[in-house]
């Protein structure tokens, strides 16, 4: 194939993906080489240190945090990036370790061992109470076993450990941490005297117990009280424990009052003397007050803090704070405005249709721009610019906008992230291919991409591939996060998803693997004519494993269309790339053309339940021939064209189909950035030139029959005269009984017939024929019942 | 149906259809177990709900230390995130690879011995251990539910030997079993119970999907 045919080969590829209109779907769960999240170890790093790359909408609030605070010349390191790159906030876990000195419930566990007579506990100790829904909400912590570890360790020091005393104070303790998860516990032995110290624990264990039970207000007297009574030893930490207490009640049953007197006493701790008990406590506390009871001072607070050009210590708590307290406010802070505006995420009704939905993120968008270029202008934030361009199809920004966006130096960290806007809208505008391919080739250039960048990037080089080998160099994109070992690769994307990956699309076997096409180059691929595809096929710069799915769904094709040339040249590669199968490929390129070659072709089809005639419905055949996976479909073969047939909806290929609707119009599908970059549509605008190649395509898209139907409709019905490949199947089975291959083929046609695949029971009529004719066949005892 | 973690509102059920949610997860990483309950909300009936589950999981990072301390802090982890309520029956969901198997087996034995008799105790297991491994004969529960998704390289075979008409090996995996929203299963053995597992989070629309499917079972299909 001569270099100017490829390229109007692929020039025809992406002539379907035209329109402009909003980039939809829900995101990513699956794909593996654009993550939202940063990606692996090595970007996250870079990504802390100050290259924020792509801002992409669909990364999580905190890591667009990052974004800000880089691209306003505020630090981030390592340590406030890794907080900020994992969900924050959601409440303690309670480890019990032996690989270190035990703290928490096992350093109480241990301690306990040191009073003989303990009783033995039956199971461990629940920390959590059951909330509402079946949740549970985390009621005693670390510290508090901590104290109590040290606290019996030292009253076994000072009265033994076989004193009746220690034991009471034990029996007492014990029910005190019953209380975290029970309710209506009491002290045992209350009020029963015995030495001073027990008398002054006791106090201090029914205040403990009072406030684990959920009354706060009576353990913020009790607290009260040890505070005042100077020979308690509970003295010093008992008025942070009441303040506590009554932020508890204050939280319970929230009230002015309420949160006044829970912040008078927190105010009390902080300025008692310095290294009094709980000062470090106090902020956290107050702030979780305010957050209720003074918002809008809290987030003047947060602002302030988190303004600062260093990050502060604790800074994915007080941006969590931040970010719900702008949720709640009628006036967003500048930083979460702009994460916001950035993801202008439409709000729906869940029973809303496509087009409502559709036309509700329209209109989120258009408001989101019209919004980020007012800020823009208001204060040149580039920022706001940013946002600008993420959120806008081509040929909607102010010509100060764009001006302003291509004047950005190179080394602004914004750079990348506006580079990447300008060259889809470039596209999109139709502007001189060879410019725009000059300018992705120099992004490609640099050696500061992120492995994810660098993916999204060299998707818009592969719009603007010359011939079909240089689409074969930019059609590859590189796996990241694979495997799930989020410990080998530093990614974070688990921590928020708890999706999986689809197999047999890498370079790999199975799951493995670390590059294969990106679905950009899928979709191009499944548009172009057969001959382009065979051609591509040989590329040997395409892994083997690609090249595999390349030549079987190529089969599929040239199946479909009758071409025993283009048959017996997939057989030639096939022998090679499906060797499971060698006598089957050598069979078919040395029988003549007609029904013995046909035979010999469907038989090979019975084998292969995943052949598609497209990338994005096949599944690859790995390991041995029964191990084949997937169902087998109902192979017709059109007489005569379906001028109507389409190729498949573009949705399917971002996502691998999850999380999009099918019925999104292709304009509304990105397959670049997979959506998770902007809202900005990526459509590409389609080339002018050269639609005889187009028409070639969709001349044999016409012959694609596709049986494939949802399990709660009928299969649609064959066209007049089609060839029923499974009929001939049988017809010629019947035909020649002597046919070693026949008893095999029956077993393989009752099989398709297991998986939904048959037609008109050609399953059943192929179970009758063998145990009719082949009895004592091996196929025979291996199919001893069908399902069809 | 299981209820995973994630906010979900089941209560479109029909009154045929029981709800299994997971209250607790449990990690096991060298000798360190980790536990918590359910942060996210199930809204259901709450006579639906008769099952609660517990995820348990190895860390594939750090090999565990199986001592009896160990072994001891993970039963009860998993029995102190029960929930509210003493449920029906109880199931624990743990993958092991080979080497671990009898950490399973302990791990069901001693939680078996922490319930109250009258509960159940159920677990799921990988297809494939109810074709090929003997040790899952040893399991102190009342029921096996094996999965019937992400089965692997061995899926074809199991679907095959389903869809005609064959049933699993261990005779004791042939009282319940467990599909996937996005893992049709052609046909399986009617009249058990079937857990449904949905990876995105439950719908109307698609409960009913797979409620077609799984009766069509029923009906020879």
């Amino acid at each position: 194939m001569g270099a100017r045919r490829l390229s109007v080969t692929i020039a025809m590829a992406f002539s379907v993906l035209g329109g402009v209109a909003r980039a939809s779907g829900d995101g990513a769960e699956s794909p593996w080489y654009i993550d939202q999240f940063g990606g692996a170890q090595p970007d996250l790093d870079a990504l802390y240190a100050g290259r924020p790359g792509i801002v992409m909408m669909r990364s999580p609030r905190p890591q667009l945090y990052i974004a800000w605070r880089l691209l306003h010349g505020q630090r981030v390191g390592t340590a406030a990036g890794a907080a900020l790159s994992i969900p924050c906030c959601d409440g303690p876990e309670h480890v019990y370790s032996a690989d270190a000195p035990p703290t928490g419930v096992d350093a109480w566990i241990a301690a306990r061992k040191l009073v003989p007579s303990a009783p033995e506990l039956k199971t461990g100790i629940p920390t959590e109470r059951d909330g509402a829904n079946y949740t549970s909400i985390a009621n005693c912590f670390p510290e508090a076993f901590d104290t109590a570890a040290s606290t019996l360790k030292a009253r076994a020091a000072d009265h033994g450990a076989t004193s009746p005393a220690v034991f009471v104070w034990l029996t007492r303790q014990d029910a005190v941490f019953r209380s975290c998860h029970e309710a209506g516990v009491t002290l045992p032995g209350a009020g029963e005297g015995g030495p001073d110290w027990l008398q002054a624990d006791e106090a201090y264990q029914q205040a403990a117990l009072a406030l684990y039970d959920g009354r706060a207000l009576e353990a913020a007297d009790r607290f009260a009280a040890i505070a005042r009574d100077a020979k308690s030893p509970w003295r010093g930490v008992a008025p942070y424990l009441q303040a506590r207490a009554l932020a508890r009640e204050a939280k319970a049953h929230p009230s002015p009052a309420a949160f006044a007197k829970a912040l008078a006493a927190l105010k009390a701790v902080a300025a008692a003397p310095a290294g009094t008990f709980g000062q470090s406590q106090v902020t956290g506390l107050s702030r979780s007050l305010e957050f209720r009871s003074e918002p809008a001072r809290l987030t003047t607070e947060l602002l302030a803090e988190l303004g600062r050009a260093d990050p502060p210590a604790n800074i994915a708590v007080s941006f969590r704070d931040l970010s719900d307290l702008s949720d709640k406010a009628a006036v967003k802070p500048e930083p979460t405005d702009w994460i916001a505006t950035l993801q202008s995420f439409a709000v729906v009704p869940d029973d809303s249709d496509d087009a409502a939905r559709a036309r509700a993120g329209e209109a989120a968008r258009q408001a989101g721009l019209a919004h980020a270029v007012e800020r823009w202008r208001a204060g040149r934030d580039v920022t706001w610019l940013i946002t600008a361009l993420s959120l806008a199809n081509s040929g909607e920004l102010p010509a100060s906008v764009l001006a302003a966006a291509r004047a950005t130096p190179t080394s602004s960290p914004a750079w990348i992230s506006l580079r990447h806007d300008l060259i889809r809208l470039d596209i999109a505008g139709g502007a001189d291919p060879d410019g725009a391919r000059r300018e992705v080739d120099a992004v490609l250039a640099r050696t500061d991409l992120s492995v994810r960048d660098r993916n999204v990037f060299t998707a818009q080089r592969l719009r603007l591939a010359t011939d079909l080998h240089d689409f074969a160099k930019f059609a590859l994109r590189h796996r990241l996060c694979g495997g799930g070992d989020d410990a080998k690769t530093g990614c974070v994307r688990d921590k928020w998803y708890g999706g999986y990956e689809v197999s047999g699309v890498y370079d790999g076997p199975g799951y493995k693997g670390t590059v294969g096409f990106g679905e950009d180059a899928r979709a191009a691929i499944d548009r172009m004519p057969l001959r382009g595809r065979m051609a591509l096929g040989v590329d040997g710069s395409l892994p083997q494993a690609l090249r595999l799915d390349l030549a079987v769904t190529n089969f599929g094709r040239a199946v479909q269309l009758r071409d025993d040339a283009a048959i017996d040249a997939l057989c030639g590669q096939l022998l090679s790339l499906l060797s499971q199968m060698s006598g089957d490929w050598r069979m078919i390129s040395k029988t003549p053309s007609g029904p013995d070659k046909r035979f010999a072709v469907f038989l090979a089809l019975a084998k292969i339940p995943g052949v598609r005639t497209d990338l994005v419905a096949y599944t690859r055949p790995e390991g041995t021939v029964p191990e084949f996976q997937r169902y087998w479909t109902d192979w017709i073969i059109p007489a005569k064209g379906d001028p109507n047939a389409k190729p498949p909806a573009l949705a399917l290929y971002q996502s691998a189909g999850f999380g999009v609707s099918t019925n999104a119009p292709d304009a509304e599908t990105d397959l670049d950035c997979l959506g998770e970059c902007g809202h900005g549509s990526s459509t590409a605008r389609p080339p002018a030139f050269e639609t005889a190649y187009e028409a070639r395509a969709r001349a044999e898209r016409a012959f694609f029959f596709k049986s494939d139907h949802e399990y709660d409709k009928p299969p649609p019905p064959a066209p007049a005269d089609s060839l029923i490949v499974w009929n001939e199947m049988l017809t010629y089975t019947a035909a020649h009984p002597a046919d070693p291959r026949v008893p095999e083929a029956l077993y393989w046609l009752i099989h398709v017939g297991h998986y939904g695949g048959s037609h008109d029971h050609s399953g059943c009529r192929a179970f009758k024929l063998l145990h009719s004719r082949y009895p004592n066949s091996v196929w025979a005892r291996k199919a001893r019942v069908y399902n069809d | 149906m299981w209820a995973w973690e994630r906010p979900e509102d089941l209560r479109f059920l029909p009154a045929d259809t029981e709800v299994a949610v997971q209250t607790g997860f449990v990690s096991l990483s060298g000798s360190d177990v980790t536990a918590r309950g359910r942060r996210f909300t199930l809204l259901a009936d709450r006579a639906r709900v008769t099952m609660v589950v517990v995820h348990v999981q190895i860390d594939p990072r750090r090999p565990p230390v199986w001592t009896p301390d160990v072994r001891a802090r993970l039963a009860d982890a998993v029995v102190a995130h029960l929930g509210a309520e003493t449920p029906k029956t109880v199931q624990i969901d743990l993958e092991v690879r080979a080497s671990q198997r009898q950490m399973l087996l302990d791990l069901l034995t001693d939680v078996r011995a922490r319930l109250p008799s009258p509960t159940r105790l159920s677990m799921t297991a990988l297809a494939s251990w109810c074709e090929t491994e003997t040790w899952l004969s040893d399991a102190p529960v009342d029921e096996i539910a094996p999965m019937l998704f992400r089965m692997g390289a061995t899926g074809a075979r199991m679907r095959a030997k389903l869809a005609a008409g064959g049933d699993f090996t261990n005779p004791r995996c042939r009282t319940a079993l467990a599909v996937s929203s996005d893992a049709p299963i052609v046909r399986a053995p009617a009249g058990r119970r079937v857990y449904l597992f949905d990876p995105q989070g439950w719908t109307p629309a698609v409960f009913e999907t797979v409620r077609e499917r799984v009766t069509g079972w029923a009906q020879g299909g």
